[in-house]
């Protein structure tokens, strides 16, 4: 993977990413200095892993269980009828439609789901003015709710649109919080929010296998995060890019993927299978 | 009490219990919320388990693997051993927590206070509630009038239908009414009168290398998608080609949009039928032996051309093109296509299928031969099944059951009440005039008539009309709101149950509670067991089980040792095949086993005899036609609140406010825009809804979705638009035959 992008990579994309990197390890050296237990990493691509997704839009019905596995999953309630007249759901997971006459993305004209592309250079990293956002050290572009401001930078630089601002607390229109997962914490109001690839799914799991000192394979993770695992046409594959033998590597090298606007240098994780099987 | 989740939720927090009392309190602004710490998996307090259970938000059966932690349920996950859903779980499954936490459920057994549709109600004890319900019904077997009784149950299979059934039948009712005249019914009625089996059919996508929907129920809601999408996670998959008048959003992996006109899918099949036959393409061996094929004569001596001189000569490409919208040079393209890409099949949308159109799929289907083939239509009477045996009836039962029954059905057994004949939109007309006898007690098992069936208002005046009224539904709906008693049943995820998926998948799925009942509901088939007791023995005596898991376990058919021992390690069960060992592998592709031979058909007569189909309204005052649909939030009516189902990307527009699509040809020539309110006045009724314009929907066309109206609301839902026209041979409501008329409001 690294070959093929970096005979991609533009004079551009190489000054971004270096700006990247200086200020990924301004930012640590801040955070560290304030003292926190989760420093951002000072290195923008992962260092022991880069964790993304494929989605495979010839597998791919649209029937949107990821959208609702994604919001039960992470405790994202639905707005309910007196706010969705005030705004717009949150949707971690969110079909992308292009507007109607519209040219279309690179995918076409189809509706496809649009997790965070959690890139390898994200903008909005750059922008957060006090590190509420980082890329992890496995390439998990996360977000630490209880530092968030609030200022919204980071949505408006997003080129993908995949940040939701908290207008309110919590508030479940039709169940009650019982069903609420407790490895999620729920968001309150005046923060932004994201898809985090299910970070404590993949923590649970790694963690587990430092226990009992055992490897993770690729087979068991394939799966991982809620969007994947519910997918009832397994179209959504989880996987480590830094692992050249997993399926997600494999699925990313296919003549089929295409990464949305890769040409901003972002460099999305997330690859998009398309054309005909 | 909407705070009993939230209470919960806090737990044995004894000093915030303070703050949590009381409902609803209005938040301070500047409150700040905690939010919840996560914490690493096992360090946190309490325990955490996986409960295998089955889904039970449509008929498919799926298996599910329910997280709880500390006795709550927080997470969906699909079961991979089951191999209805092989680990996957659609939408709506993932929306079910909504359903068990829903803080509108009824709370516990409820007598009716006010008067009717006042909606006051006085909390009971399930022993008082039970007393009711019996002393009501026993007056009805002691005035001798047994058959008074009706039941709409909206379940098709399963232990309690069967307990449904047996209760009527030593009740003496022979008023045991379903869901199939607006659902299933067509495709039963035609498996049953061609083949000679009774089962409805399933269908193997995941093999299959052309198929043709007619319709669009297996893309958006239907019980068949879990299987569509296997195929679609296999390494090839079928070529998709869609007949229907609105192609949905999701539909995106349709490869060819064939834009039908609405009612025109039995056309297009019959000449489709002609191509077949004209060419010689199919298997016309599958016809040697089907009367009315050729020239027949009825008992009375009128003759018939029969189904091949019929089909021969109306349904010629070229007649059929203005019928069905689509190019006699199509049609026969589409034929030929079929042939030469088998296994290929044609799909029909059962929910809105006519009587004409599930004949004709199933004939080209036995033409292709494509039926019991892998990849193919599959019709397997073996599914496992419930058999509770003979039960004993006394003189007033027998007497009961000799009565027509009240919806005007045909072919009646009383040992076998049919679930492919009942009549349920000829209720209302029954129960407004007293004909052929006054209906004096009903029951709503999974059954919202007012709202989710055509006729709309009418059903309301109906429902005040029978003297006493039971509902069964966990939740207040348009129809419970006039019932005398409310018993409120467990949801899915509270139950004990074995389910039989059917549909050529030869397996049983455990159900089973993932969380203790979380308000004071029983199971109904528990309480059809409490009620037969009440009713003195001869009722009694029907029904010996000591509790519903005894009922369901005598039930299992067939009856094989370890049975429940597999479906509590696994959640599932397969079904041995018939060589005596478990068939895995051929069971996981969803292959019939061993019938490779042609289908024959016994019975074509009546087919394609019939006018076109007639529609409600005039031409010239209501241009277009509804073409009702229902999305992935259908389920009579019963999934209106679950908002992560309602709040769907795909759904274009407020999700909450009801909505008619209609094409963007016909938009512009009205001047609507996206969002417009705009008012849709039908024969039936005209109601304030707001447009989506769209590409996939035919002009002329308004598509209307079910199920997505208000809940309670006194403003009639956009349902009430469509007629409740059935084909009067057979009682089937004729879904796409109602005309409407569309303006924009100011």
């Amino acid at each position: 993977m690294s070959k093929k992008r970096s005979k991609l990579t533009t004079r551009r994309e190489v000054l971004t990413l270096a700006a990247a990197s200086t200020a990924g390890a301004a930012l640590s050296k801040a955070a560290k200095a304030a003292g926190s237990s989760t420093a951002p990493s000072s290195v923008p691509v992962g260092e022991f892993h880069r964790f993304g997704l494929a989605i495979d839009l010839d597998r791919c019905l649209r029937c949107q269980a990821c959208v609702v596995a994604c919001a039960a999953e992470n405790n994202v309630p639905a707005l309910g009828p007196e706010r969705a007249a005030l705004t717009q759901p949150i949707h971690w997971m969110d079909m992308l439609i292009p507007a109607a006459g519209s040219a279309g993305s690179e995918l076409g004209h189809d509706p496809v789901p649009l997790p965070c592309m959690h890139c390898d250079r994200p903008e909005c990293v750059k922008v957060c003015p006090v590190g509420a956002t980082y890329v992890a050290d496995d390439g998990v572009v996360a977000q630490i709710w209880d530092r968030c401001i609030g200022c919204r930078y980071c949505m408006a630089v997003c080129p993908y649109g995949r940040r939701y601002f908290n207008w309110t607390l919590p508030v479940w229109p039709g169940a009650n919080p019982s069903s609420a997962n407790p490895d999620v914490a729920m968001r309150p109001a005046g923060v932004v929010e994201k898809c985090t690839l299910c970070q404590h799914r993949i923590r649970a799991v790694f963690e587990r296998a430092r226990i009992d000192d055992e490897p993770v394979v690729d087979e068991a993770i394939q799966r991982l995060p809620a969007c994947a695992a519910t997918c009832p046409a397994r179209a959504i594959t989880f996987g480590d890019l830094s692992d050249p033998t997993s399926a997600l590597s494999k699925l990313a090298r296919d003549p089929r993927a295409v990464q949305l606007l890769a040409r901003l240098g972002t460099g999305p994780k997330v690859f998009y299978l398309r054309g005909r099987r | 009490m909407p705070d009993f989740g939230r209470r919960g939720f806090l737990g044995g927090a004894g000093l915030l219990a303070g703050v949590a009392a009381g409902c609803r309190p209005r938040r301070d602004p500047y409150a700040v919320d905690k939010p919840a710490v996560p914490v690493e998996r096992g360090l946190r307090p309490g325990s955490e388990s996986f409960v295998l259970t089955t889904c039970g938000l449509c008929q498919a059966g799926c298996g599910l693997r329910v997280r709880v932690v500390d006795g709550r349920a927080v997470k969906v996950e699909g079961n991979a051993e089951s191999p209805v859903n092989r680990g996957g779980v659609c939408v709506r499954g993932q929306a079910g927590l909504e359903l068990l936490y829903h803080p509108d459920r009824i709370r516990g057994p409820r007598r009716r206070v006010g008067a009717r549709g006042e909606n006051r109600w006085q909390a009971i004890s399930w022993d008082e509630a039970i007393a009711q319900m019996a002393s009501a019904l026993g007056q009805l077997r002691a005035a001798g009038e047994p058959q008074s009784l009706v039941l709409l149950d909206g379940e098709q299979s399963g232990t309690t239908h069967a307990l449904w059934a047996r209760f009527l039948e030593v009740f003496g009712s022979p008023n045991h009414i379903g869901h199939c005249a607006t659902g299933f019914g067509a495709m039963a009625r035609a498996v049953r009168s061609m083949t000679r089996k009774g089962c409805l059919p399933g269908y193997d996508f995941e093999h299959s290398r052309c198929v043709l929907l007619v319709g669009t129920g297996a893309l958006e809601s239907s019980s068949h998608f879990i299987r569509l999408a296997w195929a679609m996670a296999g390494e090839t998959r079928p070529r998709l080609l869609c007949a229907s008048p609105r192609l949905p959003a999701m539909a995106v992996l349709v490869d060819e949009w064939l834009s039908l006109v609405p009612g025109g899918s039995a056309s297009l099949l019959l000449g489709l039928l002609h191509v077949l036959l004209r060419e010689q393409l199919g298997d016309e061996s599958v016809l040697d032996v089907a009367s009315g094929f050729v020239p027949w004569k009825e008992r009375n001596g009128k003759t018939h051309p029969g189904l091949r001189a019929q089909v021969m000569t109306e349904f010629t490409p070229e007649k059929i093109e203005a019928r069905t919208g689509i190019p006699a040079a199509k049609i026969a393209e589409l034929a030929r296509e079929l042939v030469a890409t088998r296994p290929s099949m044609v799909v029909v949308d059962e929910s809105m299928g006519d009587d004409e159109t599930a004949s004709a799929a199933l004939l080209v289907n036995a033409l292709l031969g494509s039926i019991n083939v892998p990849g193919g239509m599959l019709l397997d009477p073996g599914s496992p099944r419930v058999d509770l045996g003979e039960a004993l009836l006394d003189g007033t039962a027998r007497s009961g059951l000799r009565a027509p029954p009240i919806d005007g059905r045909e072919g009646c057994e009383p040992r076998q009440l049919d679930f492919e004949t009942s009549r349920i939109l000829a209720l209302p007309e029954a129960f407004l005039s007293s004909k052929p006898y006054p209906a004096k007690a009903l029951l709503l098992s999974y059954s919202n008539p007012a709202y989710s069936k055509p006729g709309g208002r009418r059903w309301h005046a109906a429902i005040a009309q029978v003297p006493f009224v039971v509902s069964f539904s966990p939740f207040l709906d348009e129809s419970s709101l006039f019932a005398d008693l409310l018993l409120p049943d467990h949801t899915f995820f509270e139950r004990w149950d074995v389910v039989m998926p059917g549909r050529g998948s030869r397996v049983l799925s455990l159900r089973q509670p993932v969380v203790r009942p979380l308000v004071d509901t029983q199971q109904t088939g528990e309480v059809i067991l409490r009620i037969a007791r009440a009713l003195g023995e001869s009722m009694a005596s029907a029904f010996p089980w000591a509790d519903y898991r005894q009922a369901v376990l005598a039930g299992l058919a067939p009856k094989q040792d370890g049975v429940l021992s597999e479906l509590e390690s696994t959640g599932v069960w397969r079904a041995v095949a018939a060589q005596g060992a478990p068939d895995r592998e051929d069971d996981r592709a969803g292959k019939p086993s061993n019938e490779a031979a042609p289908m024959p058909l016994f019975d074509v007569r009546g087919l394609a005899q019939a006018a076109p189909a007639p529609t409600v309204g005039d031409p010239v005052r209501f241009p277009f036609v509804l073409v009702p649909y229902r999305g992935p939030g259908y389920a009579e009516g019963g999934m209106r609140e679950m908002a992560w189902l309602r709040e769907l990307p795909l759904v274009a527009g407020n999700p909450w406010r009801e909505r008619v699509e209609i094409s963007e040809e016909d938009a512009r020539r009205l001047g609507i825009e996206n969002g417009d309110a705009v008012l849709v006045e039908s024969p039936m009724a005209q109601v304030k809804v707001h447009a989506v314009v769209r590409a996939g929907i035919k002009a002329g066309v308004l598509g209307l979705s079910l199920g997505a109206g208000p809940v309670l609301d006194a403003v009639p839902g956009a349902s009430s638009l469509l007629s409740s026209l059935v084909d009067p041979a057979t009682g089937h409501w004729l879904a796409c035959a109602t005309r409407a008329h569309v303006r924009k409001l100011a």
